[in-house]
């Protein structure tokens, strides 16, 4: 299919959206809180694949670029909101995410609640989760895809995880 | 649960569904952006960032700039404007009267706002890279200064009776640039962000795998490069079309257009767009006229793509653009491409498609091929505008290409169908017909699912009908437009799959037309929609043909998708060295890890539209 898209066929090109979008898509939701951040800056990871299609050497390659991408220009888009002062009033966050939660089987208040808590984590941190969570890649991938040494990826879980556990448990305080 | 495990299980990736899919294709455009090897050795990038608010273009609350701006009067802008006369002539009169009516010109319709365009900015320290900046910067200047409606305002410059406000503010900078640790361009932006521009000497592709490379590339829709060569060519690029081979030096522009507004958040914005490859503004004498652009002609195109996607609506403007897209030949700027055109119209809420803009539109798709047609109404689809409801449904009567008319009736759906007129092109359409896809489309709109599994039912047993057409229920992919709607048509179709009656017909008509590579696309859809259902007579189908080795490629990229998304799944564990190489490299190494940790097989990997969770022990 890559290889067809990389020969200028649409419609392999398509499957290839359609086969990654909801991986750009998903990372960039819980990256941004926002769906229409989300749509715009996962749009822009493909707009900016076809481009480039010609440098991606195989089908591991795209997905790793296309995380990485996409991973980078959200923390971008995070950070510069944050510089702007327009980040994203957490109430706000819990009607985006519930609006977009997905069909798990299990809890869905539960499920809000942990992206809710999730998108109070400082970027980087909240990116190294959601790799490892939901897209299910191991500290040594995380690494490579956000530039960060392995111990940095490792003490980002660690935390994370006893702040979300601290977090359910009732505590307010953040990490 | 265990915190991971919920973790786990609740960030599963959304899929954003058939419209976004659409917003993708309709933005990639007429195709692959071409490319041009050779000549680069200097490239520069112009990004322009402008607010959010600037599509409100008339802001009542902002506050005046402190500096000693001018204003220059706007000089009216030369030629023909719209395909449809705005003012017809003043009829002639043979007694004088009292006050003759004054004609109408475009500049009185166009709207006024104000430009405070600041010095311009060099920060990349090389004199000779400077100069195609420079003078990029007074063309720019020059063809503000022909925007009717636009006061444009220069510090230095004295114009009696300037103001001070602006409503744009625009800044042109040259970017300095370093070197990355593999030796590649870094580019230093103007909020002080650095970025990766040009691969290094190892060569690995710049933000790719290569862990030298800390930063990602400029690329995209907002990375277009400006390259130039010793012989004074300036080379204009999306940066992901070209290739690195042969070039030099790198220097970087930055385009800048803030709103001050309410809102503070700004995006960034391409000025020379998606689908314009390569552009050579020349500047030294040894330039070839015919494939190089002066600087005022780059400049105008630039100006032009801010006049539709980021100043204030201008309808005739708009209209003679349009009308130019028609005749590329008689406009001197080259033209603006299709798809910026689109773009611009599309953004925000539509306010820029008033009326005489939709019928130019409908004007010049009427020339155009099929593709550009369904690309129109695919990147109109999320604009909901009463005035293009009548070209909407008129396509999906009369237009002889299938795929435009399934863009329009997509429109047509998301925006208008309680609209009666909809209704009744809909009830036509389901009447008197002949393509199937279109019929079981439009009847699933008019009433709804219950009929909907119906049609399917019956069509997937009806023996007399082609093996597309018993499908076509199944392969409808109209999305209503939002993500909610979609999950919960998609709730609705897996339901009515698993029912027995409509599961085994379906497989066993699928499995007949497996190795008809001419109805590749129709089976991969009908893969696609099987893959939605957790069904263990579903998994059986995939375990089958993720082994055959036969499939034509369509139908080996429906199973490699649903392989992708069950790679938890032992059974696909299993198989996955079969399927190589279409499982991605490293993965399979991943996932006997996994598989070898007791209760880690539940986990979800990848993106799955289905995640399905298949226990370890299985």
């Amino acid at each position: 299919m890559l290889q067809l898209a990389q020969a200028g066929d649409r419609l392999a090109f398509r499957q290839l959206v359609e086969q990654h979008q909801a991986r750009v898509f998903g990372v960039a939701l819980r990256l941004t809180g926002r769906h229409a951040d989300a749509e715009e800056l996962a749009q822009d990871v493909f707009v900016k694949l076809h481009g480039a299609l010609a440098l991606i050497q195989s089908p591991a390659h795209l997905t790793h670029w296309l995380l990485r991408t996409v991973t980078h220009r959200s923390i971008d888009r995070l950070r510069q909101q944050a510089r702007q002062g327009t980040q994203v009033p957490l109430e706000a966050l819990g009607e985006t995410t519930a609006a977009h939660a997905p069909e798990t089987g299990h809890d869905p208040v539960a499920a809000a609640e942990l992206h809710r808590l999730l998108l109070q984590l400082q970027p980087d941190a909240r990116a190294v989760m959601i790799l490892r969570y939901q897209e299910d890649l191991d500290p040594t991938d995380i690494a490579t895809v956000l530039d960060m040494p392995l111990p940095t990826v490792k003490s980002h879980l660690r935390r994370s995880l006893d702040w979300l556990r601290t977090r359910c448990a009732g505590e307010t305080h953040g990490p | 649960m265990d915190l991971e495990q919920l973790l786990r299980a609740s960030l599963v990736a959304p899929d954003p569904g058939a419209v976004f899919t659409a917003r993708v294709m309709a933005r990639v455009g007429r195709g692959r952006v071409r490319r041009r090897t050779g000549i680069i050795l200097i490239g520069t990038v112009l990004a322009v960032s402008a607010a959010a608010a600037a599509l409100v273009w008339r802001m009542t609350a902002v506050a005046p700039h402190s500096i000693d701006s001018v204003a220059v009067p706007a000089v009216p802008e030369p030629g023909p404007v719209a395909p449809v006369p705005l003012v017809q002539p003043a009829p002639e009169v043979k007694e004088p009267v009292a006050a003759a009516p004054k004609a109408v010109t475009p500049e009185d319709n166009a709207p006024r706002y104000a430009v405070l365009v600041m010095p311009l900015r060099q920060e990349d320290q090389d004199l000779g890279k400077r100069r195609p900046v420079e003078a990029l910067y007074a063309a720019m200047l020059d063809e503000l200064r022909k925007v009717p409606g636009l006061t444009l305002q220069v510090p230095g410059e004295s114009v009696p009776g300037a103001g001070g406000r602006a409503d744009y503010v625009l800044t042109l900078t040259s970017l300095a640039t370093t070197v990355s640790p593999a030796g590649g361009v870094m580019v230093v932006a103007t909020d002080g962000t650095s970025r990766c521009a040009r691969n290094g000497s190892s060569g690995m592709p710049c933000g790719s795998n290569s862990p030298q490379e800390p930063s990602l590339p400029i690329g995209g829709m907002s990375n277009t490069s400006y390259s130039y060569s010793a012989n004074g060519s300036v080379v204009i690029n999306t940066f992901t079309g070209a290739g690195s081979a042969g070039r030099d030096e790198v220097v970087w522009v930055e385009l800048k257009v803030e709103s001050p507004g309410p809102s503070t958040a700004r995006f960034t914005w391409p000025v020379a767009s998606a689908g314009r490859s390569e552009q050579r503004l020349c500047i030294g004498a040894n330039s070839t006229p015919s494939e190089c652009p002066s600087p005022a002609k780059m400049a105008a195109q630039y100006i032009q793509t801010l006049r539709l996607q980021v100043f204030p609506p201008d309808s005739a403007f708009q209209q003679r653009v349009l009308q130019q897209l028609g005749n590329p030949g008689q406009d001197p700027t080259g033209g603006m491409r299709f798809g910026e055109v689109m773009t611009g119209l599309a953004r925000g809420d539509g306010s820029r498609l008033d009326a005489g803009t939709i019928r130019a539109l409908v004007k010049y798709l009427a020339t155009q091929p099929a593709d550009t047609r369904a690309s129109a109404w695919n990147t109109l689809g999320h604009v909901a505008n009463p005035a293009l409801l009548a070209p909407l449904v008129d396509s999906l009567r009369h237009d002889p290409d299938k795929e435009v008319r399934l863009a329009a009736l997509a429109s047509l759906l998301a925006n208008y169908s309680a609209d009666p007129e909809v209704r009744r092109a809909f009830e036509e359409i389901d009447r008197e017909d002949a393509d199937p896809m279109l019929r079981a489309t439009v009847r699933r709109a008019l009433y709804g699912p219950a009929q909907w599994r119906d049609d399917l039912i019956a069509a997937l047993n009806n023996a007399e009908l082609s093996y597309e057409d018993r499908l076509s229920p199944l392969i409808v992919n109209i999305s209503s437009g939002t993500v909610q709607q979609d999950f919960e048509m998609s709730r609705v179709r897996q339901t009515v799959l698993r029912e027995p009656q409509v599961l085994g017909p379906l497989i066993a008509l699928v499995q007949e037309h497996l190795h008809e590579a001419g109805f590749g696309r129709t089976t991969n859809m009908a893969l696609n929609r099987l893959a939605e259902v957790d069904d263990p007579a579903v998994y059986d189908l995939f375990l089958q043909l993720a082994q055959d080795q036969s499939l034509p490629p369509l139908v080996a990229m429906g199973v490699q998708s649903w392989a992708r998304n069950h790679q938890n799944d032992p059974r696909v564990r299993e198989i996955l060295p079969q399927m190589e190489p279409m499982v991605p490299s490293g993965l399979l190494e991943r996932m006997r890890e996994v598989g070898g940790k007791p209760g880690e097989g539940a986990a979800t990997f990848g993106s799955g539209a289905i995640s399905t969770v298949v226990p370890a022990a299985q």
